[in-house]
């Protein structure tokens, strides 16, 4: 029998799309298609049968291990759980974090995401007796936003479970000795390197080592992102190779044979993986590695083209979910794209040189993850090659250094140490060589999310580059697949400007409690009003700015500000640091507010031009396209910030929209007779407060549409019901960003859709 | 027993000697093109009679068999040491792919059984390698070829039956009278109760001067060995 691994690999892959999107119409298409491809090209059927087998055995296993996404779950205010903790805790200051095998019989509580806001004294393997509140987690509430609830259902996790105090968690039973041998090892070494290496070395190197960021600078995170060395923090082939390269010099100083030495190799390599918890990429380097060693020990011909597919094949049939997890998509194209273009590529150099090879890898890998990157993370990063370049042999230096310290760690902690003081000095030199990547123009580019549709496409082009080098009669395809490829990456780099050219758009961003609201003129302008703002998470880093990212927007043409209240500012703060911005309009009437020193210091660092705004200005952005200031007046200093937040109405035609920051019900009132019903969309003031509860306005202006931007269940009770009947009555369709996530209404001027990111409740 | 698995799990896509792609496994390491070249090479020639050293002018005997009549009875081959003779002992040495000595092995057994006149063999024995060379390759490739033999054949094989006492430079880079030297003394037979009366099949990789197949059948027959036949995968050719 002889099998071809990359191609059972893709129909095993196949099948499992075909189950998990429940296409039976193309699952039969498909057969019939190989059936009558079978029947007529006889020399065709082996392959034909073994890649419909492998289909068919993907759509089962598929079927048989993953329940089908629920959509009945139901919050419970107290839940009693106990089982064995699944996964190594993580504790990041505040909370521990840690999965839990329950052993219920529903499927939906088997596993459960555990969340303990203090830090919970368990270790994997523990067996432990939970209570506390059964939660879903929320659905994304921002297109492009990550799916978190769709990450842990593809794990087989439906639920939080939320604990308060750590007088609701219990420990039945002590994990088994081996396992615990094996964590009590790795928080050794973990314990050393923290006293040995100033914080955030420590953190990058343990990040190296055992995989994760724990303790890794967000910011700090951000720049490894845009210089393309996240990958040093999801361990995979570099460091099983490292490892493997390790171990195989210390048997060898012993004398073993091959036997020794695969023996000695396969176990290294399973303590490594149970003390990283088998994360997808430790799986497949792992799997490689030992196929690797069985081919070296058996004296057969390894192509790690084969040992990848094999490695993917065997992973798919353990656990065909972790198709759709990105960490394991990425490390299986990012390997194969080494593995086919590599190889390739070098043949254009007649000259070899260790430098092209360095560059050639990271180009390789980089092509071949370009569009799941994009996909996921908007950014596109060209000067990762340079980067690669230089880091490649400085962190695998530290993850050697690293494993020797860990290795010695149980001996003497001053000779580990001796090993650690090197490795925080390659760290160090890594560090230099990211800021400095990072500061060259182009460095890196954000571009919008590619349609799943597109990202396809990518691949099926790639794919066929790769084949046509390998058939002769193939070979005519190669030079237009490339150009092909080469199209594609032109279109991802296009500015958003360039999309939906001729519709003006109003997007409210799901920021929770506060507001973010993006306008895109229909020239391609785009204007912020607004950056949300919360005292519980960087809602300017979190949220704001991915899904600018997301729609690939490098730059804003006007950043606006109604007023200085945290839940509207704070985000802007952070947008306006980040992103080149070419104006900031703030209202005049607030200029010398003291909650705008921030804003103001930032505009002042990246040099932006300040524009006051008072009532009376109409700023015609394009020919029939305005923006008129409705309130403020230029010098109305009486009252707080919510009576002088700027008011602002958009015209395109016949669309109109009325954005009104937080004003209470008399300012609202005031402006009434100056807007000619009726209005397309009305921004509801201040959340929805009773405050500015303003019913006559309502049904003087008319609107077709009243949005209320609020956060779930948030303490200050906004939207007021009052408000939401008020409304009601008028006649407007009332749209909720806590209810229904971001909304965006498009309109050419005569006519408008809204869009909202979750589906309304009937 | 283990091969049907390991081809499934290594699948071998392309000709282990020309790289052309295709589906080869244990039972087919080569394309037949390479194939036929080998069948094509085991008739370019006469063989010597002795030492089964290929010979153009069509001698019964080479010349060195002439001269000094060698202590073994015959050496046979099975084809000149020429590509795709020379890559494929190449592979299975020096890049370590040890499925080839499974058809080597065969291909081997086979020229025994086509030649009567190995007779009566009762024990094969590889010749045995230096034990930097084992530390490096990882294996014997004699030892793999003699077991596959010994397999096809039904006959026991021996393969501590004969050591190396010492390590000795490399033969490539040396002339006839120093691989001699470098050899002398070299290989002997530890338990000799176990060669004592029987007849032995030597078992290398190849054959070129003869010096250590030599010396090794000198110390087989001088541990009490009664006969010693060679066979190798491929072999020099002579006058």
């Amino acid at each position: 029998m002889w099998i071809y691994w990359p191609a059972i690999l893709l129909s095993l892959a196949l099948g499992i799309c075909l189950a998990y999107f429940q296409a039976w119409f193309w699952t039969a298409v498909l057969a019939a298609t190989a059936v009558v491809a079978g029947a007529v090209r006889s020399q065709y059927r082996p392959h034909l049968i073994a890649g419909l087998a492998a289909t068919v055995v993907g759509i089962m296993i598929y079927s048989w291990n993953v329940a089908p996404f629920p959509h009945d779950l139901e919050e419970q205010p107290r839940f009693e759980a106990s089982g064995r903790i699944d996964s190594i805790p993580t504790y990041d200051g505040e909370k521990s974090v840690f999965l839990l095998d329950t052993g219920d019989s529903s499927p939906y509580k088997h596993r459960l995401r555990v969340v303990c806001l203090f830090e919970a004294d368990f270790q994997r393997g523990d067996t432990v007796h939970l209570e506390g509140q059964l939660k879903p987690p929320r659905p994304p509430g921002n297109p492009g936003q990550f799916d978190f609830q769709a990450y842990l259902a593809n794990q087989g996790i439906y639920y939080n479970l939320n604990i308060k105090k750590a007088a609701n968690a219990h420990l039945l039973s002590s994990a088994p000795p081996l396992i615990s041998w094996i964590d009590s090892q790795r928080s050794r070494a973990e314990k050393l390197v923290r006293q040995v290496l100033p914080a955030e070395e420590a953190a990058i190197l343990l990040g190296m080592i055992w995989g994760g960021r724990t303790g890794i600078d967000d910011r700090q995170y951000e720049d490894f992102q845009k210089t393309g060395i996240v990958h040093l923090f999801s361990v995979g082939g570099l460091h099983v190779g490292f490892l493997l390269v390790l171990i195989n010099w210390l048997v060898s100083l012993s004398g073993a044979g091959s036997k020794g030495r695969f023996i000695a190799g396969v176990s290294g390599l399973l303590l490594y993986g149970t003390m990283v918890g088998w994360p997808p990429p430790v799986m497949r380097a792992v799997l490689m590695g030992i196929l690797g060693l069985l081919a070296y020990l058996s004296g057969r011909e390894n192509g790690l083209l084969n040992g990848l597919s094999l490695s993917g094949a065997i992973i798919l049939l353990v656990d065909p979910a972790l198709l759709f997890d990105l960490s394991f998509q990425l490390t299986m194209l990012a390997t194969g794209g080494i593995v086919c273009l590599f190889p390739q590529m070098r043949t254009l150099f007649p000259r070899r040189s260790l430098l092209i090879d360095l560059a050639l890898i990271p180009i390789s890998a980089e092509l071949a993850i370009i569009p799941l990157v994009a996909y996921h993370f908007n950014i596109l990063t060209p000067g990762s090659i340079i980067t690669n370049i230089g880091t490649t042999y400085l962190s695998g230096a530290a993850v050697i250094l690293g494993f020797v310290a860990s290795l010695l760690s149980g001996v003497s902690s001053s000779l580990a140490a001796l090993f650690l003081y090197p490795a925080g000095m390659f760290i160090q030199l890594i560090l230099a060589i990211v800021a400095g990547v990072k500061a060259l123009p182009g460095a890196y580019l954000y571009v919008a999310t590619p349609t799943v549709l597109g990202v396809s496409l990518y691949y099926a082009i790639m794919t066929l580059a790769f084949i046509s080098l390998r058939i002769e009669a193939w070979r005519a395809m190669f030079r237009p697949a490339v150009g092909l490829c080469f199209i594609w990456l032109m279109v991802l780099v296009l500015p958003a400007q360039f999309f939906n050219r001729g519709q003006v758009e109003v997007v409210f961003i799901d920021v929770g409690q506060g507001d973010a609201i993006l306008v895109k003129s229909p020239g391609g302008r785009f204007i912020l009003v607004d950056g949300g703002g919360s005292q519980f998470f960087d809602v300017g880093a979190d949220v704001v700015l991915p899904y600018l990212h997301h729609r690939g927007i490098r730059n804003l043409d006007m950043v606006i500000s109604t007023h200085p209240d945290l839940d509207h500012v704070e985000g802007l703060t952070k947008v306006i640091a980040e992103m080149p911005v070419t104006c900031l309009g703030l209202p005049a009437s607030l200029a010398e507010a003291e909650d705008y020193q921030a804003l103001y210091d930032t505009a002042a660092q990246r040099q932006i031009p300040i524009v006051y705004l008072y009532a009376g200005q109409s700023l015609q952005l394009e020919e029939d396209f305005h923006m008129d200031v409705m309130h403020p007046q230029k010098e109305n200093n009486d009252g707080d910030s919510n009576q002088n937040s700027l008011i602002l109405l958009l015209g395109y035609e016949r669309f109109t929209a009325l954005l009104t920051g937080d004003v209470p019900a008399e300012e609202l009132v005031s402006i009434g007779d100056r807007v000619s019903p009726p209005l397309t969309i009305l921004k509801l003031p201040h959340h929805g407060s009773k405050g500015s509860l303003a019913r006559g306005f309502y049904q003087q202006v008319k609107p077709a549409a009243a949005v209320i931007s609020a956060g779930l269940d948030n303490p200050f009770g906004h939207p007021h019901p009052q408000v939401v009947s008020a409304v009601q009555e008028s006649g407007a369709r009332i749209l909720r960003t806590d209810l229904q996530g971001a909304i965006t209404i498009r309109s050419n001027g005569h006519e408008y859709q809204i869009q909202t990111q979750i589906a309304s409740p009937p | 027993m283990l091969d049907p698995i390991l081809d499934v799990l290594f699948p071998q896509g392309a000709c282990c000697i020309c790289r052309k792609p295709g589906r080869y496994g244990c039972r087919q390491p080569w394309c037949q093109e390479c194939l036929d070249t080998m069948i094509e090479l085991q008739k370019s020639g006469s063989n010597c009679e002795r030492c089964g050293k290929y010979l153009a002018e069509g001698n019964a005997l080479c010349s060195d068999c002439q001269s000094h009549p060698p202590r073994f009875d015959i050496a046979r081959a099975v084809g000149p040491y020429e590509d795709p003779y020379r890559i494929a002992i190449k592979v299975l040495k020096f890049m370590g792919r040890k499925y080839l000595a499974s058809q080597m092995g065969r291909m081997m057994a086979q020229t025994i059984k086509d030649e009567p006149r190995f007779g009566q063999i009762d024990l094969i024995v590889p010749v045995p390698i230096s034990k930097s060379s084992l530390q490096v390759r990882g294996f014997n490739q004699a030892a793999l070829l003699a077991r596959k033999i010994g397999k096809e054949l039904g006959i026991k094989t021996e393969c501590g039956a004969l050591t190396r006492t010492r390590d000795t430079p490399n033969q490539t880079d040396l002339s006839k009278e120093e691989r001699e030297r470098n050899l002398a003394c070299v290989f002997q037979v530890p338990d000799s109760t176990k060669v004592e009366g029987k007849n032995i099949l030597l078992v290398d990789d190849v054959y070129t001067t003869g010096a250590t197949s030599k010396e090794c059948t000198r110390a087989l027959l001088d541990a009490g060995a009664s006969r010693v036949c060679i066979i190798t995968w491929a072999t020099g050719r002579g006058f």
